[in-house]
C-alpha cells in the first residue's frame, strides 16, 4: 500500500531563548496550534486518526513521558487516537513519519499525524540528561561535542571558515528571500488560548554579510581544549592532525523553538475524509555512519533512499540537506556532485534554526512547498543526527 | 585487660578496663600487615566474636589497631592477586567477585554495630590498610604517616570499600583527585580534606586519644547512615559537578589515551556511587574491581610497578655480600645540563658535590642551572636552597676531587675526551674512588682502556632531565669488580633513582632499544607512510612521545652529528659502514633543508608561535609526493614496539640485560616504553610467547630485519618461558 502526504504543517522557529517569541509557549501549544489547524482545515474526523507520532529531543519534563498522547486529550480529539513518543536526535521528526508511512505501508494503520516538537528555550539541550552523560557510557562510546566532530570534518574535506560562512551568508539570504516572498506557505501562526497571534514569521533570520560571521569566534574549540575531545577522535580516528576550528554560532544551526506535523494516509483513509494528496512517499532509509564524526550521515542515506527508490541524484529536483553545520552540507554538494542551486533553496537551520524533534518534519514540508511552487516533482530531505546516524526521505509530488 | 582466644593468627581482641575492645592486626611471619585471604579468615573469625560482645553488651566501643611498630597495614596482597589464573574461567570470576563482597560486608557490619568503632594509625595507612580504616567512625593519626589509596599505579582500584566510603566522605572531586592518582598524603594534609579525624605527634598518643573519642561518641555512626545524609561536594545533579563529570570522564580517556583502565573504572564508579544507596553503590565497586582484578593492564603493572620494581629496590642486580656505602663527597666533571642535573639530585640527597668544568663560563651556567632546578622545588626556602647550594664546590681544577668517593663525567660523548678525563681524575684521586662515565652509548669497556684501573670504572648512564628522570641504567665494563658496582647501585639509590644494571655492549640497553623505535619512524616515512599515523601510532600505543618528535626534541642536528661521529667510528675501526633511513632522513632534513630541531626553529615539525606543533608538510612532498604509502594502522603500532621487544630479547642473548626485571623497568623509566604493557619483556609475556613469535615473522616477512626473532626467543616461545 502506498503512503501519502496530505498536508505538512510547521510553526514559525522562535528564537530558542527568553525574549524569543515562541518562548511563554508550552510544548504543547505549539504541537495543540498545528494539530487544530490539520483538524479545522480539512475537517479532520479524528476518530479516523490512528495515531499521532511526535519526535523530541529533549522528552523531559513539560516535553516529557508522551507529549503525544497528552496533546491528543488536550485537543479534545478522539480518544481513538494513540499517541507515541520518539527519539531519534535531529533525526526524530523525519523518522516520526517514516514509521507512520510504513505502519500505512504495511496495512496495520490507514491514518496518522507525525512530526515533532521542541522548545529549546524551555527545556535547552540537555535537559533530560543523556546515556553518554554518563562517565563510563561516554568514554566506552568515544563521545564527543557534535561541534567539534563538525570541524573535525570541515578541516578534513578543506572546507575552510571561508567556505562555512560564505555558505552560511547564503543561507541567510535565501532564508530572508523566502520569507518575505510568502514561499513558506506550510507556516501555521501561533496562536494564544484567545486566539490572539503571538508569532507569525520565523525569527531566526539575520541580517549579515562575511565581515559580521568571520569576527565571530570558533564555538568548539573549548571541546578539545578542556575536554580532550580531539584526542578522543584521534584514537578513532589517528589521521586526524591539526582541526581548523571553523564553525561558529553563524555557521552552525540556530536554537530555536518551533513544531511541525504531517498528515499522511492510505489512500482509502484519504478519500473517506476528502483529503487530497500533496505527495506520495518513494523512499525511506536510515543509516548508521561512524559514532564519534556522527555527521556523515546524509550521503549514504541518500544514497541508499534513491538505490530503494531506483533513481539517481540527478533525477532529483530539490534537496532540502538540514544544516546542523554548514560542512555538512557543503560534503554533501560535494560528494554527491549536487549543484547548489537544488540544495536548501529557501534556506536552512543555520538561518532559520534547528527545533531538533520538529527538525525533520519540517524539512518535509518545506520541500514539498517547494516543490509546489516551482512545479517540480521529486524531492529529498536528508539529516544527520547523533551518535552516526543518517535519514533520508523522497517526495514525489501529486 | 581480657584476651579472647581466637585460631587465627592475624587478629587480636582483647577488652580493656573501660569495655573497650581492642582488635590489633598483626599478621604472623609478616613485617607488614597485607589484606589476602590471611586476613580475611581472621576478620571472618574475629567478627564473629565482635558481634557477639555488641548483643552482650560486653563492649562499648571498639580500638582498631596494628601490632606492628610503625607499620599500619600495607594493602592488598599482591604477590596472592598475581597468582590468580588469566583468564579467568566463570567460576573463578564467581568466586572472586563473592570474596570480595564478603570482605566488604564485614567493613560494612563493624561500621554498623552500634558502637563506636575508633581506628589508631601509626604507620603508613596505604590501600587495603585505608579501606579498613575508613570503615571506622574515627581515625586518628601519627602526623608523619602516610595514607593513601595508590592501587591505580599498578592498574587496580580499591576494592574493599574505599571508592564508595572515599566519595561519601570527601564528595566525588576529592575521592578522585585521591583515589585517580594513587596520591599519598601526610596524615596531617589528610587532616586538612577530612580523610582523616585527627592527627597526634607519636604513636604512644593514639590510642589514648582514640579510646577517649569512643568514651565520649557512644552513638556514633557513619554520615552516610545518619539521617539527612548530603554528599559532600553535591551529586551528580549540583552544577558544579556537571563540568566535572562531562569533561573529566573525557580527560581520563583522552589523556590515558583507553589504555589505563583502572583510571577510567575509578572515574566512572565514582560518578555511578552517587547516583545510588550506599550498598548498591558497594557492589557497583566490587563489579569494576573485578573487571580491573582480571585485566592484562593490571596484572603487567602489578608485576613491574610492584614485584619486579620491589625486586630492584631491594637490591636483586647488587652484589649482595658487598656491605652498602653512602657516598658523601661526590665528582663530577661537565657543568653542562647532565652535570648540573646530578650535581641537584645528589646535593638534595646530602651529598657534598664538587663540580668541575674547563672554564668559568661553563660553572657559571651550570650553577645558574642548578639554582633555578632548586627554585622550581616549592618546598624548599630560600635558606634551604641556599645551603644546598653552599654543598657545590664549583672548580676548575681536578685536584679539588681528591678525596670524592664517586666521581662521575658527565663530558661530550667523544671517545678521546672521556679518555682524557679519565686520566686527569685518576691523577688526582683516592685509589679507592670509583670513577663511572655518564655515557648513553660509548662502550665502557673501550673507555675503561683509558684508566689504570678499570675494575673500578663502571658506567652510569643518567637521563635528561637528570634532576627529574627517575632511572640510572648502570653499565659494568668486563674489568668492573663487584665492589664498584655495589658503590654505583649505593649512590644511584641514595641519588632516588632506580638503578638497573646492565653489561657492556653497543648502547647498552635503553640506548640500543628506543633506537629501534626511532629507526622505524624513519623507516616508515621515507615508506611513505603518513607521518601523522606514525606519531598516532605511538600515542595509541602508550608512549609519550612519537618517534618523529622524539628527534625533534633531542634535535635533528644532535642526530645528525652523532650520526656522523658513528661513521667515522666505524670507518676508522675498518669496519663497513651503510647509511641507513635514519640517516639518510636526517641527513636530508639538516642540509637540504635546514631542518635542525624544535629549538632550532623545527624538525619533522613545524611550531607556530602560541599554536600546537603540526607535522612539516615538506615531508609529504619528500616522501610521499604521489600519495602515502598504506599499510595497516596495527602494523605501524606493532612495529614501533616490536622492534624495541624483539631488541631487548637480542640484548639478552647476548648478555647485556640478564633479568627482565631491569629491562622492563628500564624501558618504561628510561625511554618511555608503555607503561601499561609492564615493560619490554612484559609486553612479549602478555602478548604470548608463541603468538608474539608468530607476529613477528609476519612483521619479518613485510617490514625486515629489525623484526628477525632470535633464537632465545624462539627457544623460550617452544616451552612458553616467560620472560621473568
Amino acid at each position: 500500500m502506498e503512503a501519502f502526504i496530505y498536508d505538512a504543517v510547521r510553526t514559525p522557529r522562535g528564537k530558542g531563548k527568553q525574549g524569543g517569541r515562541l518562548h511563554e509557549v508550552k510544548p504543547i501549544d505549539l504541537l495543540a496550534n498545528l494539530m487544530r489547524h490539520l483538524q479545522s482545515t480539512h475537517a479532520l474526523d479524528t476518530s479516523k486518526i490512528d495515531d499521532l507520532i511526535v519526535a523530541v529531543g529533549e522528552p523531559v519534563g513539560e516535553q516529557g513521558q508522551n507529549i503525544a498522547k497528552t496533546a491528543v486529550t488536550y485537543c479534545d480529539w478522539s480518544p481513538q487516537t494513540t499517541g507515541m513518543q520518539v527519539h531519534r536526535y535531529c533525526a526524530g521528526g523525519m523518522e516520526a513519519i517514516h514509521i507512520a508511512a510504513a505502519k500505512i505501508q504495511a496495512g496495520v494503520q490507514a491514518l496518522a499525524i507525525a512530526g515533532g516538537v521542541e522548545s529549546m528555550s524551555r527545556l535547552g539541550m540537555g535537559a533530560g540528561g543523556a546515556a553518554q552523560g554518563d562517565p563510563w557510557t561516554a568514554m566506552q562510546t568515544y563521545f564527543i561535542s557534535q561541534g567539534l566532530a563538525a570541524d573535525i570534518l570541515a578541516t578534513r574535506d578543506g572546507h575552510d571558515r571561508q567556505r562555512l560562512d560564505a555558505f552560511a551568508l547564503c543561507s541567510q539570504q535565501r532564508a530572508a528571500t523566502a520569507r518575505d516572498a510568502g514561499y513558506f506557505t506550510s507556516v501555521v501562526p501561533v496562536k494564544d488560548m484567545n486566539g490572539l497571534v503571538v508569532c507569525e514569521r520565523d525569527e531566526l533570520i539575520r541580517s549579515t554579510d562575511m565581515a559580521t560571521l568571520g569576527a565571530l569566534s570558533p564555538s568548539f574549540a573549548v571541546f578539545a581544549e578542556h575536554g580532550g575531545h580531539a584526542d578522543i577522535a584521534r584514537m578513532k580516528h589517528p589521521q586526524i592532525e591539526r582541526i581548523v576550528y571553523g564553525h561558529t554560532a553563524g555557521n552552525s544551526s540556530g536554537v530555536v523553538d518551533g513544531a511541525a506535523l504531517v498528515l499522511v494516509g492510505n489512500s482509502a483513509a484519504g478519500e473517506a475524509q476528502g483529503l487530497r494528496p500533496r505527495a506520495r512517499i518513494r523512499a525511506m532509509a536510515t543509516v548508521g555512519t561512524d559514532p564519534t564524526l556522527m555527521l556523515e550521515g546524509p550521503v549514504p542515506a541518500t544514497r541508499k533512499a534513491l538505490a530503494m527508490a531506483g533513481l539517481t541524484v540527478e533525477d532529483i529536483d530539490l534537496f532540502e540537506v538540514n544544516e546542523a553545520f554548514a560542512t555538512v552540507v557543503l560534503n554533501f554538494m560535494d560528494t554527491l556532485g549536487v549543484d547548489a542551486d537544488k540544495v536548501n533553496v529557501n534556506g536552512g537551520a543555520i538561518a532559520m534554526g534547528h527545533p531538533i524533534g520538529a527538525t525533520g518534519a519540517m524539512l518535509i514540508g518545506q520541500l514539498l512547498d517547494e516543490l509546489e511552487r516551482r512545479d517540480k516533482t521529486l524531492g529529498l530531505a536528508t539529516l544527520c543526527a547523533g551518535g552516526g546516524i543518517g535519514i533520508a526521505t523522497i517526495i514525489e509530488r501529486i | 585487660m581480657t584476651s579472647i582466644a581466637l585460631n587465627n593468627s592475624y587478629i587480636k581482641l582483647s577488652i580493656d578496663e573501660n569495655n573497650i575492645l581492642d582488635m590489633v592486626f598483626d599478621q604472623a611471619g609478616k613485617d607488614v600487615n597485607t589484606m589476602g585471604n590471611e586476613y580475611f579468615e581472621a576478620m571472618q573469625e574475629a567478627m564473629t566474636h565482635v558481634q557477639r560482645l555488641v548483643s552482650d553488651n560486653s563492649i562499648v566501643g571498639i580500638y582498631v589497631a596494628s601490632g606492628k611498630p610503625r607499620q599500619f597495614f600495607a594493602g592488598g596482597d599482591i604477590k596472592e592477586m598475581l597468582q590468580a589464573p588469566l583468564p579467568p574461567s566463570e567460576q573463578e570470576k564467581e568466586k572472586v567477585f563473592a570474596g570480595g563482597v564478603e570482605n566488604k560486608a564485614l567493613l560494612r557490619t563493624l561500621e554498623t554495630l552500634g558502637v563506636p568503632v575508633a581506628v589508631g594509625i601509626n604507620g603508613a595507612c596505604l590501600g587495603g590498610g585505608l579501606e579498613i580504616a575508613l570503615a571506622a567512625h574515627y581515625r586518628v593519626a601519627v602526623s608523619s604517616i602516610k595514607l593513601g589509596l595508590p592501587e591505580s599505579n599498578i592498574g587496580l582500584m580499591p576494592g574493599a570499600g574505599g571508592v564508595v566510603r572515599t566519595t561519601y566522605l570527601l564528595g566525588m572531586q576529592k575521592a578522585l583527585d585521591l583515589i585517580a592518582k594513587g596520591r599519598q598524603l601526610r596524615a596531617d594534609k589528610a587532616l586538612e580534606i577530612g580523610l582523616v579525624s585527627d592527627v597526634v605527634d607519636t604513636e604512644a598518643d593514639l590510642a589514648g586519644r582514640a579510646k577517649a573519642w569512643i568514651l565520649d561518641h557512644p552513638d556514633a555512626c557513619q554520615p552516610w547512615d545518619s539521617k539527612g545524609f548530603r554528599l559532600p561536594g553535591g551529586d551528580h545533579n549540583h552544577p558544579k559537578n556537571q563540568q566535572f563529570l562531562y569533561f573529566g570522564a573525557s580527560n581520563v580517556l583522552a589523556k590515558t589515551r583507553g589504555l589505563m583502565p583502572a583510571q577510567q573504572a575509578i572515574f566512572a564508579c565514582i560518578a555511578e556511587a552517587v547516583k545510588v544507596d550506599f550498598d548498591t553503590a558497594m557492589t557497583i565497586e566490587s563489579r569494576y574491581f573485578l573487571q580491573l582484578y582480571f585485566s592484562q593492564t593490571a596484572r603487567n603493572m602489578m608485576l613491574a610497578f610492584f614485584v619486579q620494581m620491589g625486586e630492584i629496590n631491594a637490591g636483586k642486580s647488587r652484589p649482595a655480600d658487598v656491605p652498602k656505602k653512602r657516598v658523601t663527597r661526590l665528582g663530577l666533571i661537565g657543568a653542562g645540563q647532565m652535570g648540573a642535573g646530578i650535581t641537584v639530585a645528589a646535593i638534595q640527597a646530602g651529598m657534598q658535590v664538587v663540580l668541575k668544568d674547563i672554564d668559568q663560563a661553563g660553572l657559571d651556567r651550570g650553577m645558574d642551572y642548578i639554582n633555578r632546578a632548586l627554585q622550581k622545588n616549592k618546598r624548599l626556602t630560600d635558606e634551604q636552597r641556599q645551603a644546598l647550594m653552599a654543598n657545590v664546590k664549583a672548580t676548575l681544577t681536578y685536584a679539588d676531587m681528591a678525596d670524592c668517593e664517586l666521581v662521575i663525567e658527565a663530558v661530550f660523548e667523544n671517545r678521546s675526551l672521556k679518555a682524557q678525563v679519565t686520566r686527569d681524575i685518576e691523577a688526582v684521586v683516592n685509589a679507592s674512588t670509583v670513577i663511572a662515565s655518564n655515557t648513553s652509548a660509548l662502550p665502557i669497556s673501550e673507555l675503561s682502556m683509558a684508566s689504570a684501573r678499570p675494575a673500578q670504572f663502571i658506567g652510569m648512564h643518567f637521563f635528561s632531565p637528570a634532576e627529574k628522570m627517575p632511572l640510572v641504567e648502570i653499565i659494568c665494563g668486563k674489568e668492573t669488580d663487584d665492589a664498584t658496582l655495589a658503590l654505583a647501585f649505593d649512590a644511584a639509590q641514595q641519588l632516588g633513582k632506580i638503578p638497573i644494571v646492565v653489561n657492556d655492549g653497543p648502547g647498552f640497553f635503553t640506548s640500543r632499544v628506543i633506537s629501534q623505535t626511532v629507526t622505524q619512524g624513519s623507516d616508515m616515512l621515507e615508506e611513505g607512510v603518513n607521518p601523522v599515523l606514525i606519531e598516532a601510532a605511538a600515542k595509541d600505543n602508550g608512549s609519550p612521545i612519537g618517534p618523529l618528535a622524539a628527534i625533534d626534541e633531542i634535535s635533528q642536528e644532535t642526530a645528525y652529528r652523532n650520526g656522523l661521529q658513528h661513521k667515522e667510528d666505524a670507518l676508522a675501526q675498518g669496519k663497513p659502514w651503510q647509511s641507513t633511513s635514519s640517516s639518510r632522513v636526517i641527513e636530508t632534513l639538516v642540509n637540504d633543508y635546514q631542518r635542525l630541531g624544535k629549538r632550532a626553529g623545527g624538525g619533522y615539525y613545524e611550531y607556530p608561535e602560541g599554536e600546537e606543533k603540526y607535522l612539516w608538510p615538506g615531508l609529504k612532498t619528500l616522501y610521499a609526493a604521489k600519495g602515502y604509502r598504506e599499510i595497516p594502522y596495527q602494523d605501524i603500532r606493532d612495529r614501533l614496539l616490536f622492534s624495541q621487544a624483539l631488541e631487548a630479547v637480542r640484548a639478552m642473548q647476548e648478555g647485556v640485560v640478564t633479568r627482565a626485571a631491569d629491562g622492563n623497568i628500564g624501558s618504561i623509566m628510561g625511554i618511555g616504553f608503555p607503561a601499561q604493557t609492564g615493560g619490554v619483556f612484559q609486553f612479549i609475556n602478555s602478548c604470548g610467547l608463541a603468538a608474539f613469535v608468530a607476529r613477528a615473522d609476519e612483521l619479518h616477512d613485510r617490514y625486515g630485519d629489525a623484526f628477525a626473532v632470535p633464537q632465545l626467543l624462539r627457544e623460550r616461545a617452544a616451552t612458553n618461558a616467560l620472560f621473568l
